[in-house]
């Protein structure tokens, strides 16, 4: 997972970040004379989320007035420091995301406390599946508080139909994982409820990009119910999973072979098995595979409701 | 519904700085030099001052050439206001501090 998903995904980010700087620094990005302390300043005034959007520019300029190596990379911290921590104090609206948050963080870290608890582990996951854990629990949060920086009309429309959306795609990832007939074809449907929630907030928005930050929140909220609804469902009903002959046979013939030949299973008993390859499973599609889904779903959604939007200009234009 | 707090000692620094000469327009960084804020602590105090509008914010006109035009600070009527409200209770809580020490020492 670390080498396959993380790293690329790290590494993309930072290209990503790169990218973007330059797009919004513009020809300076190029100049002579630029040392790291710049390189970070505009890597950090091009991520600060502010109306008016004046605030990186103006970073950036007071940038050239700071003397001294030292007192540079001090004023270029303290513009990474902006830009990537709140800078608004929690209103109204924000409550709201604070507390879903706040609700997410505990319940997901509550049920993988029981999960250690009552289905000790020593050789699975172990230390760095705790390290995932808590990364990806981070990294949701930071996005989520990050995302309601953004106070315009636009931005509150993206991320109500993405909790919305978020809410039904993550209830859809939960029922396909079920050994229900025919569920599988539920996880469309989840794709779809990003779809259509980028599509809706595109349309509203007026702009593609809403539709992304739609798909986002999507990915985020259907995240954490699908983590919190297999593991529920997991712990509740352990017995439910067992329809899965593969993973019976795999409990019996995994783990080391002992000296007279036998294979040993790594775990206490079948349900402690059970509860870790859940746990995998949710902590894999709840926190990488339906962000990134659902980010891609809520961009085709954008461009469907932008187009949508674009053609009903056309038509009503000339009434 | 909005409530009405007292600013941290921080964003009281910067008004009270900026109070000082409301008619001029200052730079972020001089700004923070002089109050003793680093960038870090300063440009968040600014934005939120600005979304409140206690503060107006102007590009430099005619910079040095080579040189990108600063962003300028100024505060509004509405940051002087918050400025000597601020300043208000600061005497008072400083007064307040000094009376027990003048009655000790008469007594002694």
């Amino acid at each position: 997972v670390i080498v396959v998903v993380i790293i690329p995904f790290l590494l993309g980010a930072v290209v990503w970040g790169f990218i973007r700087a330059g797009h919004t620094v513009g020809p300076a990005w190029r100049g002579s004379g630029r040392d790291g302390a710049w390189t970070l300043v505009a890597l950090a005034s091009s991520w600060v989320l502010a109306d008016p959007p004046g605030w990186g520019p103006a970073m950036r300029a007071e940038f050239g007035s700071v003397e001294g190596r030292a007192a540079r990379w001090q004023f270029a911290f303290g513009c990474l420091r902006t830009a990537l921590l709140p800078t608004r104090r929690i209103g109204a609206h924000r409550r709201f995301v604070v507390g879903v948050v706040t609700c997410g963080l505990v319940v997901c870290t509550a049920l993988e406390v029981y999960g250690r608890v009552h289905y000790p582990t020593e050789t699975a996951g172990g230390a760095g599946y705790s390290a995932l854990f808590v990364m990806f629990l981070v990294v949701g949060a930071w996005l989520a508080l990050r995302g309601c920086q953004r106070s315009s009309v636009e931005s509150t429309v993206a991320r109500r139909y993405g909790t919305a959306g978020g809410v039904a795609a993550g209830a859809m990832y939960v029922v396909a994982v079920t050994p229900l007939h025919g569920a599988e074809y539920a996880a469309l449907l989840g794709v779809s409820g990003a779809i259509a929630a980028g599509a809706l907030a595109s349309r509203a928005g007026g702009d593609y990009r809403r539709g992304v930050q739609a798909g986002l929140w999507v990915g985020l909220i259907s995240g954490t119910v699908f983590f919190v609804g297999l593991m529920t469902l997991t712990y509740t009903a352990a017995g439910w999973w067992t329809h899965d002959s593969e993973a019976v046979s795999a409990f019996n013939n995994f783990g080391p072979v002992t000296e007279h030949g036998h294979q040993l299973a790594q775990w206490p008993g079948f349900a402690a098995y059970l509860v870790r390859r859940e746990s995998a499973v949710a902590l894999l599609v709840g926190f990488i595979v339906a962000p990134i889904l659902a980010i891609g779903a809520g961009a085709v959604g954008g461009a469907i409701g932008a187009s949508r939007q674009q053609s009903g200009r056309l038509t009503t234009g000339p009434e | 519904m909005s409530r009405s707090r007292m600013p941290s000692p921080q964003t009281s620094k910067v008004l009270l700085a900026m109070a000082g000469q409301p008619a001029v327009w200052r730079y972020g960084y001089d700004l923070g030099v002089e109050v003793g804020l680093k960038s870090g602590s300063l440009y968040p105090i600014l934005m939120r001052l600005a979304d409140r509008e206690l503060l107006e914010a102007a590009w430099e006109e005619n910079p040095p050439l080579g040189r990108p035009a600063r962003h300028l600070y100024r505060l509004t009527p509405q940051g002087l206001s918050a400025a000597a409200a601020v300043q208000k209770p600061a005497v008072r809580t400083a007064g307040a501090r000094r009376q027990p020490r003048f009655q000790t020492g008469s007594a002694t």
